[in-house]
């Protein structure tokens, strides 16, 4: 692999984070490697399963038991975020490195005011006095869009919105200017227009304050609208890696192209069928041989079977682990026993 | 829309749902939720008409009400000659047969303790299959319909993946032989490559059957793709309704617009539109006694006060805006 560009904010080595089930071992994330820059958004694509949120919980070392991070190198501005004490590395989350998540609903304590979260992460890290914080509180609420933050400020949960609730994770999650947002399908669950507003104050945020995005999302339009870099997971491996405009212009991995092509869109005739992936993702417990998308790839040949591709360069800084790197355009081949 | 296919087979008329919100301590109930409120619209024999909203809208519980699973407040929906909400007992069990539909959640739809062939069984009950050999071949016939394996039915829910799950969910509804199809959300649970591997399933049952389906979601990509024809629904109201084409190349009312503009489009030379600013805003208890929409409009003026109704603008083309025929033009094309 070749080294990334000194100026990347975080980068991750060769990063492996195991599940001990009673059933065997599962490699949820399996040796990824990942390049943030400095005031970017990388978006990390994948179907459930894929491990995308698994690296997500990785970076801040947040993985549940039975969950284990058992190799690689995870490097914040040249620091290997793995050799940190616990204390330090608690310290780092919220102040450099932030993250929400997709249930707005659940990931706020109902109990507390809108304020507490907030209150408790400003007097933690920046050490402020209680009326200090509240007025900053007032103002990142007000950063975020929330209206009338000043009675806000003082609300329960189940008193906002599901999009409400997902600008008060916002607000707590930069209230300490972090370097690194991680945004776990931070939209996921909230209806269109709201998923527009959401996504427009992030790219706003990020303007005004230079952070860095990992966008975590199974949605390629969300991709297209907002990242700046793609990396597309698969089965806990990174699959394709490149610029957004070269994942959409010049896809080389079959799994990429295929999920480009089964989306359906505007400019297509409606009531034709749709071109699929056949088949489901593999069970992590009993991954195949050789490349791990090859029992659903119309491509495969012998050697898939043989030996896993690494990721290989296609262009300048475009990259994917596949033998036979087909055209985005290239006649798909029809496969004996592969049906939709 | 072929004119062979023009047959009515649903019509719903004034429709309307309200849920009462819980009393206070003193047992005063403070006023009902208008779930669905005064829904009227045509399913033509063997066509797909979408029903697309945000949550809150009122389309799954739409769905709901013509299944007689919640009982309306006021309205009517004949089925293919019959008034649907005046069924009872033996009346009622025809017209299920008649009538099926498959939900959103795979995981939590299927009986658990009963295995795939059991729930076909099930499934077919309405239409009197008792014969052994008869239910055993029907399940054989099922399985191999949605792209399943006869081996398959000895198997419990769990052993199955999503979309299998689906697709066995889609099964139990044809066990009955119906001729409507209800699809609530069908794909919403599930991830991009499976979605396409079940919607492709849902068109061709359509065409192998002459199902006519109700398609009911959020997702303007995949509603447009599977209908012939768009019901848009914003608090309890169908706003515009109109053949897919039309309605995205001509949208007609400024929720459509702002719906439109949000979809995120997987291709970096498509400019996304402004973002509408008090998006989510809407709640029924502002809107009372004009326009569900115009607490959110930039186009509402004095007039929104007045409620307008929903009206053909063009041949097949209805909204409910009175400035429908002048708002500016608006495409993601």
């Amino acid at each position: 692999m070749e080294s990334a560009t000194p100026a990347s904010l975080l980068e991750v080595r060769g990063l492996r984070t195991h599940f001990y089930t009673d059933e065997g071992i599962a490699p949820a994330v399996d040796g990824i490697d990942l390049e943030i820059l400095p005031g970017q958004t990388l978006g990390l694509v994948g179907e459930s399963g894929c491990g995308k949120s698994v690296t997500g919980l990785s970076l801040l070392r947040l993985v549940a038991h039975p969950g284990r991070i058992v190799g690689g190198e995870i490097r914040m501005r040249g620091q290997n975020l793995l050799d940190l004490p616990m204390n330090e590395m608690r310290k780092l989350r919220g102040e450099q490195i932030a993250m929400i998540f997709q249930e707005p609903m659940t990931s706020l304590d109902p109990l507390y005011a809108v304020r507490d979260p907030l209150l408790e992460t400003l007097r933690l890290h920046r050490k402020m006095s209680k009326s200090e914080a509240r007025a900053k509180a007032v103002q990142l609420l007000t950063s975020v869009g929330i209206t009338d933050a000043e009675r806000r400020v003082d609300s329960y949960p189940h008193e906002l919105s599901g999009g409400m609730r997902q600008r008060v994770m916002i607000a707590s999650a930069i209230a300490c200017d972090p370097a690194l947002l991680i945004a776990d399908e931070p939209t996921t669950a909230l209806d269109v227009t709201v998923q527009a507003q959401i996504l427009a104050l992030l790219r706003k945020l990020q303007a005004e304050n230079g952070m860095a995005i990992l966008l975590i999302t199974h949605n390629l339009g969300i991709v297209a609208e907002n990242c700046h870099h793609v990396a597309v997971m698969y089965a806990g491996k990174i699959v394709e890696k490149a610029s957004m405009r070269s994942i959409f212009q010049n896809p080389r991995h079959p799994y990429t192209q295929g999920l480009l092509r089964a989306v359906p869109r505007l400019d297509h005739p409606v009531k034709q069928p749709l071109p699929t992936i056949p088949g489901s993702v593999p069970n992590l417990l009993h991954l195949p041989t050789g490349c791990r998308f090859r029992s659903r790839c119309v491509w495969a040949q012998q050697k898939c079977a043989e030996e896993e591709p690494p990721l290989m360069e296609v262009e300048g800084g475009h990259t994917s682990a596949c033998w036979v790197q087909p055209g985005f355009t290239q006649p798909v081949p029809v496969k004996e026993g592969v049906t939709a | 829309m072929t004119a062979i296919e023009t047959r009515e087979l649903l019509r719903v008329e004034n429709l309307v749902k309200h849920f009462p919100l819980r009393p206070d301590f003193l047992g005063r109930s403070p006023g009902v939720v208008r779930a669905v409120d005064g829904v009227s619209f045509t399913v033509r024999e063997g066509e797909t008409l979408g029903l697309v909203g945000e949550s809150g809208s009122g389309k799954s519980t739409t769905g709901r009400l013509l299944m007689r699973l919640l009982e309306p407040t006021s309205g009517a929906a004949v089925f293919h000659g019959q008034d649907l909400f005046t069924l009872k007992g033996d009346g009622l069990k025809a017209m299920r047969r008649e009538m099926q539909i498959v939900f959103q959640d795979p995981y939590s739809s299927l009986n658990p303790r009963m295995t795939v062939g059991q729930i076909l069984k099930e499934g077919m009950e309405p239409r009197g299959i008792t014969n052994k050999a008869e239910s055993e071949t029907e399940v054989t016939r099922l399985l191999e319909l949605v792209g399943m394996r006869s081996y398959q039915r000895d198997r419990f829910p769990h052993e199955f993946s999503g979309g299998q799950r689906q697709r066995i969910g889609i099964a139990r509804a044809l066990a009955a032989g119906p001729r409507l199809l209800v699809a609530d959300e069908p794909v919403s649970a599930l991830d991009v490559s499976i979605q396409a591997q079940v919607l492709n399933l849902l068109l061709k049952l359509q065409s192998e059957l002459n199902l006519t389906m109700l398609f009911i979601a959020h997702d303007l990509t995949v509603v447009r793709h599977m209908s012939d024809r768009i019901a848009v629904m914003y608090l309890g109201k169908i706003v515009e309704l109109a053949e897919s084409q039309s309605l995205y190349i001509n949208p007609r009312h400024p929720y459509t617009h702002s719906l439109l503009a949000a979809i995120p489009i997987p291709d970096p030379d498509v400019v996304a539109p402004p973002v509408e600013s008090n998006a989510g805003a809407g709640s029924q208890g502002e809107a009372r006694g004009g326009c569900v929409y115009r607490s959110r409009c930039p186009f509402a003026q004095a007039v929104c006060a007045e409620e307008p109704p929903l009206r053909e603008i063009a041949p097949g083309h209805l909204s409910a805006c009175h400035f429908a025929e002048t708002l500016p033009e608006f495409s993601r094309l």
